[in-house]
């Protein structure tokens, strides 16, 4: 008998004592290891950053450091989790800077005048989601680059603040607010507590809900995804509307940090913010990444920029080592991208 | 008479900016009374001069499908450079030399990281920004920096009536043109963003021609910081702030798409001519400088939609033309 089924069987069999004779442990097999462990892939890094830093530094791995690394990563790990979402689609938001500056103004303009903190974080999360809404429409809806929608939505968005707080810091916020950032259960502050929540329900949003799939799936082929029955500008839309809830989160947390808001607050986070998400891993190109690794990322530059600052470096040195590690990183990713297609 | 309206209507298509630049000078001529005078459209001639040489250099980058947003940053470092302690009695040659080369390698070090490693221009340029920017803080201390007298002959000289800047601009300009339309480099650019996979099977010179628009954008914007800052006779801190959306929007507004392949020197000129004027005019009606923060913004995202439903209503068009 000489059926395809046949000569397939026998390529099968031919085929399987090979792989057998050469048997791949779980470690090096992709498709057999578990997810958590190709997101820790960045632990190592991070481990030896950690190691060399509080070599260099007196007081580096001392609990109340360790807190206070925590509680000074709170915004960025917040914001960072709307922009893995962001990212995991193939798209980038460069808004998130002065969304976190738009919400925490709009947060602490509602507290200051109404008195009452439930309706300024009211007020600060619809101000973050609906402008997420409005930018993720227009770039899942219309034919543009998704960057060039978002860098024009940071300076509207950020010249708008400005304007309607006439460039002030809006202040002062209840102390019970600011305790928020500063005290909490075991003494690590709410704000710390908040993080590591909404890492924990984002992480299980992406991997055990449909529409953490249907993120996966349209940044790894958008096309796909569509033909597969996905709704993809809606999917779209939807992520941007996330991650403008999490950067109004991060505004919040920021402004009870700040003990009030202003509208630049937010501009200078977007490097750290973008950077976390990248030097964990999560891919550039969309479908491939997780929270977890965010998380890494973001306690890699907490841990970074805390020991910059125990080492004395000034705030614009600080600022080359961010940049480079990042430049180091991304590049990185895309040779070893290289790497892998050309093996 | 039919052949000039055939003219007319071509020229209309190809730049559709200039009679909305034209009508923008003229309703702020009606406006305002000092506007429409010869020492303001001087002034708004030599301000756009470092935007219009920043954003040359931009379009041959958004041109090859990718972008620079590190810019602004460069324009610092530069400026920083030119402000240091080792330059202060050096002969302004010497400092224009040392600008170009510190331009040159900024723009190598995008170019080559992006060529080489094919990660998103997006997110290596956002990164060396910072680099950049930390590094002119370094350098100055993000103190002002007054120049020396000798460097600022390039601000505010003139030959023949002619400001320096303008002169300037404008042979960038004739250059860009030239450059684009006239040379092999120009054609790969065009090849290289209208499609990178043929423009790699044909052979060309991809990484190549890559590396060089950004090393060409680099030097570029390190003139663009020598007209600039001798101009301002001195170095601040927020020298480039946001500079990256007013060159990107420039480019766009002429019309150069950001997904690569199409665009022109010329019409990049205009959209810087359209932006300054608008600046112009936002001060004269005595506007907070924010609001420019976002009509440029807002005018980023009418191009970029504007373009986009272009592209999209001519694709549709093509398509049954290709399927019959």
């Amino acid at each position: 008998m000489s059926s395809p089924e046949s000569v397939r069987r026998e390529d099968a069999a031919k085929a399987s004592p090979a792989r057998s004779a050469k048997p791949v442990s779980w470690l090096g097999d992709p498709d057999r290891r578990p997810g958590w462990l190709t997101d820790l892939s960045m632990l190592p890094a991070l481990v030896v950053v950690v190691g060399v830093l509080s070599v260099l530094t007196d007081g580096m791995l001392t609990p109340s450091n360790i807190v206070n690394v925590g509680s000074q990563s709170a915004v960025v790990a917040i914001a960072a989790i709307g922009a893995t979402f962001v990212i995991l689609t193939g798209g980038i938001d460069l808004s998130t800077g002065s969304v976190i500056g738009a919400s925490g103004v709009s947060a602490a303009w509602m507290i200051t005048s109404t008195g009452s903190v439930a309706a300024g974080v009211a007020a600060g999360l619809l101000t973050g989601t609906v402008i997420g809404l409005v930018v993720g429409t227009v770039v899942a809806k219309m034919p543009v680059v998704p960057f060039a929608v978002t860098l024009a939505a940071l300076y509207v968005v950020s010249g708008a603040t400005t304007l309607l707080s006439h460039g002030k810091t809006i202040a002062p916020v209840p102390a019970g607010f600011i305790e928020f950032s500063i005290d909490g259960p075991g003494g690590v502050p709410y704000s710390v507590w908040l993080a590591v929540v909404l890492y924990a329900v984002a992480q299980t949003f992406l991997t055990r809900t449909a529409w953490g799939r249907r993120v996966l799936h349209v940044g790894a082929n958008a096309e796909v995804a569509r033909i597969s029955g996905v709704h993809v500008a809606r999917t779209k839309a939807s992520v941007y509307a996330v991650a403008g809830l999490f950067s109004a989160i991060a505004g919040i947390v920021l402004t009870s940090g700040l003990a009030g808001a202003g509208a630049g607050m937010g501009g200078p986070l977007l490097l750290n913010i973008v950077g976390a998400v990248v030097l964990g891993g999560t891919s550039l190109f969309g479908g491939r990444g997780s929270l977890l690794r965010t998380a890494v990322g973001v306690l890699f530059l907490g841990f970074l920029s805390n020991g910059m600052s125990l080492l004395g470096l000034a705030s614009f040195d600080q600022q080359i080592v961010t940049g480079a590690v990042i430049f180091i990183a991304a590049s990185a990713d895309g040779i070893g991208r290289r790497l892998r297609r050309g093996a | 008479m039919s052949s000039t309206y055939q003219w007319c209507a071509r020229a209309l298509r190809r730049q559709p900016l200039f009679p909305v630049w034209l009508v923008l000078v003229l309703a702020l001529s009606g406006l305002y009374d000092e506007f429409g005078t010869g020492a303001n459209f001087r002034n708004i001639a030599i301000q756009a001069s470092p935007l219009i040489i920043a954003a040359v250099g931009a379009t041959f980058v958004i041109m090859t499908g990718g972008i620079d947003l590190s810019v602004g940053a460069m324009l610092f470092l530069a400026a920083a450079i030119e402000s240091s302690r080792a330059f202060v009695s050096a002969p302004a040659g010497v400092v224009f030399a040392a600008i170009a080369v510190t331009g040159l390698l900024m723009g190598l070090v995008n170019g080559v990281a992006i060529a080489l490693t094919r990660v998103p221009a997006l997110i290596v340029t956002l990164a060396s920004m910072q680099v950049f920017r930390g590094a002119g803080g370094h350098i100055t201390g993000q103190q002002n920096i007054d120049l020396p007298a000798h460097l600022r002959g390039i601000g505010t000289g003139s030959l023949l009536g002619v400001p320096a800047p303008v002169l300037l601009a404008a042979v960038t300009t004739l250059g860009g043109v030239l450059v684009f339309g006239r040379t092999v480099f120009g054609r790969y650019l065009q090849a290289i963003g209208s499609n990178r996979a043929a423009a790699l099977n044909a052979g060309l010179p991809v990484r190549a021609v890559t590396i060089g628009a950004y090393a060409l954008a680099g030097v570029l914007a390190a003139l663009a910081s020598l007209t600039q800052t001798a101009r301002l006779g001195a170095v601040q801190p927020s020298i480039g702030d946001g500079y990256e959306l007013t060159v990107i929007t420039a480019v766009v507004l002429g019309g150069t798409s950001l997904f690569g392949g199409r665009g022109s020197i010329t019409g990049t000129v205009l959209g810087a001519l359209v932006l300054t004027t608008a600046q112009t005019g936002l001060v004269f009606s005595g506007a907070s400088p924010y609001v420019f923060d976002i009509v440029r913004g807002g005018v980023l995202l009418v191009a970029v939609i504007a373009a986009g439903i272009r592209w999209r209503t001519l694709a549709q068009a093509l398509r049954p033309a290709a399927a019959s």
